[in-house]
């Protein structure tokens, strides 16, 4: 199979895009002919499309909002489940408050921090729960044990090659590198607690592994 | 200055994803990315300074359209500075965004994802280095050990399957 003139085309217009769009790029050849604007516009949403936003730790919209994880403090789950049950909610009812409030939060979640497990060091939901429940905020906050686990799983997300495998998975899942690191983060905060500690390439190799696994099943699928 | 009755963490949270993506859009085609914080900044700044009165149809329709708005006024106000001429065709959407016009933007992006997905390896990895990155189409072709008419043709077919997706919504 040839390369046909549309082909040549469309690429010559990309190549001549100098981080401008597609569309503003081919605006002579493409004003008369809806088939290359289509292209072209196709070209510009694809690449809208695989942009996301900082890090959080690199926002300062997010540091402005209080949706950074403070190291240092976490949701304490006895103050919670004890506010909880002082207002007469129950967890699925406070869950739903804070789904509806713009959280993605479930039950779940909220069993587990009553648990004591997975406690979130995000002040902005841990504000949002201590309105839901009625109470001053600082009474649901309190000095984080300073997880060795959590500072060290902080340091692997923030590496490189963490940063590259989240953009493999966003690719795979199609979804957002944000969403794809915090997927990544997950299996690896699950890895940690299964015990056993395994150090940060010990880690990173087995995304790495699940990563090369899905991307390979998805390649011996497209051939 | 917020709203009591909105909580703008959670709403951020959960769509600042599409509104730096509608920034960096807007942003590129004057080579300015780098003020996407900026737009995205005052976006937020803007909506929790005057409410909407009554909760809007979508947060995520809102949010981006006001993103768009900050980040058309960065393209405007630069383009006035530099005394250089304001195309509005080529910046997308150049003219007052408004909600349905970004919930039209967001349908078409939620379209064009799976049909990103299920690319294979080599299409896949076309967009990302030639469509996305914009890298030279030749450095391209000698990492796959194709030609660089090849990449073109792959190009092509990444973009009709693209294209497809977001007219068919399939």
């Amino acid at each position: 199979m040839h390369p046909d003139g549309k082909d040549e085309e469309i690429a010559a217009i990309l190549d001549a895009r100098a981080g401008q769009s597609a569309l503003a790029a081919g605006a002579d050849q493409s004003s008369e002919r809806p088939e290359v604007r289509d292209l072209l516009k196709a070209a510009d949403f694809a690449w809208a499309s695989q942009q996301s936003a900082p890090p959080l730790a690199d926002d300062p919209v997010a540091a402005m909002l209080g949706l950074v994880p403070d190291s240092e403090l976490e949701l304490d789950g006895k103050a919670l489940s004890s506010a909880r049950k002082n207002v007469g909610l129950t967890v699925s009812v406070l869950a739903q408050r804070l789904a509806a409030r713009g959280w993605e939060v479930t039950s779940r979640d909220i069993f587990a921090w009553e648990s004591g497990k997975n406690l979130t060091h995000v002040p902005a939901l841990i504000n949002a729960l201590a309105e839901e429940t009625a109470v001053d905020a600082d009474r649901l906050r309190r000095q984080s044990g300073g997880d060795p686990e959590r500072a060290r799983l902080a340091v692997i997300v923030g590496s490189e090659a963490f940063k590259g495998l989240a953009q493999r998975w966003a690719r795979i899942q199609g979804t957002t590198v944000a969403l794809a690191a915090s997927a990544l983060e997950s299996r690896m905060l699950v890895a940690v607690h299964r015990g056993g500690a395994p150090e940060a390439d010990v880690l990173l190799e087995s995304i790495e592994a699940l990563v090369d696994s899905v991307e390979g099943a998805e390649g011996a699928e497209g051939s | 200055m917020a709203d009591p009755s909105y909580d703008w963490a959670a709403l951020y949270q959960k769509h600042r994803d599409a509104m730096y993506g509608v920034a960096y859009e807007v942003l590129r085609g004057r080579g300015r990315t780098d003020l996407a914080a900026d737009a995205v900044q005052e976006a937020m700044l803007s909506l929790m300074k005057a409410p909407p009165a009554e909760p809007p149809r979508s947060w995520e329709a809102l949010l981006v359209a006001t993103s768009k708005r900050r980040a058309l006024d960065i393209v405007r106000s630069a383009a006035v500075v530099r005394g250089v001429e304001y195309s509005e065709e080529y910046v997308r959407g150049g003219a007052a965004p408004d909600e349905d016009e970004a919930m039209e933007w967001l349908e078409k992006m939620a379209q064009a994802r799976p049909a990103i997905a299920r690319l294979d390896a080599q299409e896949h990895y076309v967009l990302a280095q030639y469509i996305v990155l914009d890298r030279p189409r030749g450095d391209i072709a000698a990492e796959v050990g194709v030609t660089p008419a090849r990449i073109s043709q792959i190009s092509t077919r990444v973009l009709s399957k693209i294209n497809a997706a977001v007219k068919g919504g399939g």
